[in-house]
């Protein structure tokens, strides 16, 4: 039996109306997009794997993004797809005709006093022009770290500078003859 | 452009706050410093206050005397404050300092009155009570400053009354001297000019009387003492005739127990001649001496005499002047015109004034304080970003369906 949601605790009543607005529209493969990298998608997709047991009995999971996802018919129940900052790097792009014809709609998390709105409007012009339903926004107040491979990355830019020549290669080379 | 007032709910707020840390921080120190600095810097101003009861006693009905007197008291306050105000009164209290020299040019004298009538105010304190304020940059020269203008206000705000008062005081010393008789009196010596002099109150009359009175006292006595040593003088010169006569008596009581012939008479003779010849080179020497002395003792006594004689007649007149400036003062109390008490005569400061320096250190972290919340306002008022979950429901066109909280997962 599963509790009253009023006897939810915040994060579980998120979830339970993440199935709800989901059910509503009869999506089946929901995309989880932000602003930028940090935003908390991630995170989002973390409270739904853990909580989603507790107030909902529908099947579901929780995967990432590539070009072969399979289509929704091929599963049972819903569809998480921890999905990407739209406007940092490749952004929307990244969403080919594919992956959108896999989708039927896209949440989109907000951080706090962080993202603007003006991003978030711009976020979900992106989305709409690609077809894709905007089905509800997510107010994030966790400062979310970012993804492992971009501290790597800055970690590996700080240890690698300054830039040093490739070796057997000097200054002399690259100035030319004198 | 969304003209639609933006979301502020205290979370938000304090959001808001935290964000900007590092104002909310810098500028309370900045401004902590800053005032601690101007503080020191800046030179401190000392502050000497005085009260005076102006009593204006022109009434007219005596049984609506306090209605006049209130309707005086409110009249005479333009005047006073006009006379304090005045560009005379601040000129002549600065040349009795000596802060303007005689030699200064009229705009060097215009610039120094306005600089201190800018360093003193008046206030009225309701009824026939004045405040005065006098500021300096040393307590001395506020406790001078102060002095001053009391004083110099005194004898401007009074100089009519005093001039009528002078004459009447003539008048009647001579009335009264020719009611005694005009013989055995003093000269009358009028009261002095109250534009030159300084004014003195009645209770200072009375202490400058009862000085001069003390000291004349003392020179009588010390008169008394000098016709005692003159008395003293005449014994040493009756003692050297008294020794002479001895020796005289001493002679001819030789001569009768000796005959005329005997060689013991004429060795006794020798033997008195010397005594004699030594004794009236005694008696002379003496007689020189004693005579000398006593000449110089005299006349150095009669001149110590005369001198304190003249002292005496100085003194006594100086009490008479007294006594004339304290009737004077007498009168004036029943002379019909304006009175001019000091309740509270100007004290010299000891403390500067203004607030303490941690007054001011906290006076200064508060308002950076609030000057940083203005300056958070200011950039939270042109930051765009999200502040609740309905501008969020706004820019997404879309709902909102809940928030992540902070350490809920």
């Amino acid at each position: 039996m599963k509790p009253k949601f009023e006897t939810l605790r915040e994060e579980h009543r998120l979830v339970a109306r993440a199935f709800q607005t989901a059910k509503a529209a009869q999506a089946r493969r929901i995309l989880l997009a932000s602003a930028r990298t940090g935003d908390g998608k991630s995170h989002l997709a973390g409270c739904i794997e853990r909580y989603a047991s507790v107030v909902t009995d529908e099947p579901f999971e929780v995967e990432t993004l590539n070009s072969r996802s399979p289509r929704a018919e091929q599963t049972k129940g819903y569809v998480w797809v921890d999905g990407v900052a739209l406007l940092e790097g490749e952004g929307a792009a990244v969403l080919t005709p594919s992956i959108r014809a896999s989708l039927d709609g896209a949440l989109l998390v907000a951080r706090g006093m962080v993202t603007t709105r003006a991003e978030l409007r711009e976020c979900a012009d992106r989305l709409r022009v690609l077809g894709m339903p905007v089905l509800g926004g997510v107010w994030n107040d966790v400062a979310c770290p970012p993804p492992r491979e971009t501290v790597r990355a800055f970690a590996d830019g700080l240890r690698s500078w300054p830039p040093r020549l490739p070796p057997g290669v000097f200054i002399r080379h690259l100035r030319g003859p004198s | 452009m969304n003209k639609q007032l933006r979301e502020l709910n205290p979370e938000a707020l304090f959001h808001l706050i935290v964000q900007r840390w590092d104002l909310v921080v810098l500028l309370p120190v900045l401004a902590v410093l800053a005032a601690g600095l101007t503080y020191k810097i800046m030179p401190a101003r000392y502050e000497s206050s005085a009260r005076l009861l102006i009593q204006d006693q022109q009434t007219v009905n005596p049984f609506m005397e306090d209605m006049v007197e209130e309707w005086s008291a409110q009249q005479s306050m333009p005047l006073v404050e006009s006379i304090f105000r005045s560009h005379d009164t601040s000129e002549q209290v600065l040349r009795r300092l000596g802060r303007l020299d005689a030699a200064a040019s009229p705009a060097e004298v215009n610039e120094t009155v306005a600089e201190f009538q800018r360093s003193f105010e008046v206030i009225g304190l309701g009824g026939e009570l004045v405040l005065l304020k006098v500021r300096g940059q040393t307590p001395t020269e506020a406790h001078e400053g102060a002095v001053a203008l009391v004083e110099t206000f005194t004898e401007r705000i009074l100089y009519p009354q005093r001039e009528t008062l002078r004459a009447s005081a003539i008048l009647f010393q001579e009335q009264l001297e020719q009611l005694r008789g005009g013989t055995d009196l003093p000269r009358v010596v009028p009261p002095p000019d109250v534009g030159e002099t300084q004014v003195i109150g009645t209770i200072n009359v009375r202490k400058a009387l009862a000085a001069a009175e003390a000291r004349m006292a003392g020179i009588e006595q010390e008169v008394e003492r000098s016709e005692d040593q003159l008395r003293r003088v005449s014994p040493e010169r009756n003692q050297l005739e008294k020794s002479l006569a001895s020796a005289r008596r001493r002679l001819s009581s030789l001569s009768r127990r000796y005959g005329s012939r005997h060689p013991e008479l004429a060795a006794a003779k020798r033997r008195v001649e010397r005594l004699e010849e030594a004794s009236e080179r005694e008696r002379k020497a003496e007689e020189d001496d004693g005579k000398t002395r006593a000449q110089k003792l005299e006349a150095s006594e009669a001149d110590e005499h005369q001198a304190l004689l003249l002292q005496l007649k100085e003194a006594g007149a100086e009490v008479e002047v007294l006594r004339n400036r304290l009737l004077a003062e007498e009168l004036s109390k029943f002379a019909k015109g304006s009175q001019v008490w000091p309740v509270e005569a100007p004290v010299m400061p000891t403390l500067p004034e203004g607030p303490s320096l941690w007054v001011v250190v906290a006076g200064a972290f508060f308002a950076g304080l609030v000057l940083a919340l203005l300056a958070v306002a200011v950039l939270a008022a042109l930051d765009d970003s999200l502040r609740g979950q309905r501008e969020l429901a706004e820019a997404i066109d879309a709902p909102c369906l809940g928030r992540m909280p902070r350490g809920g997962v």
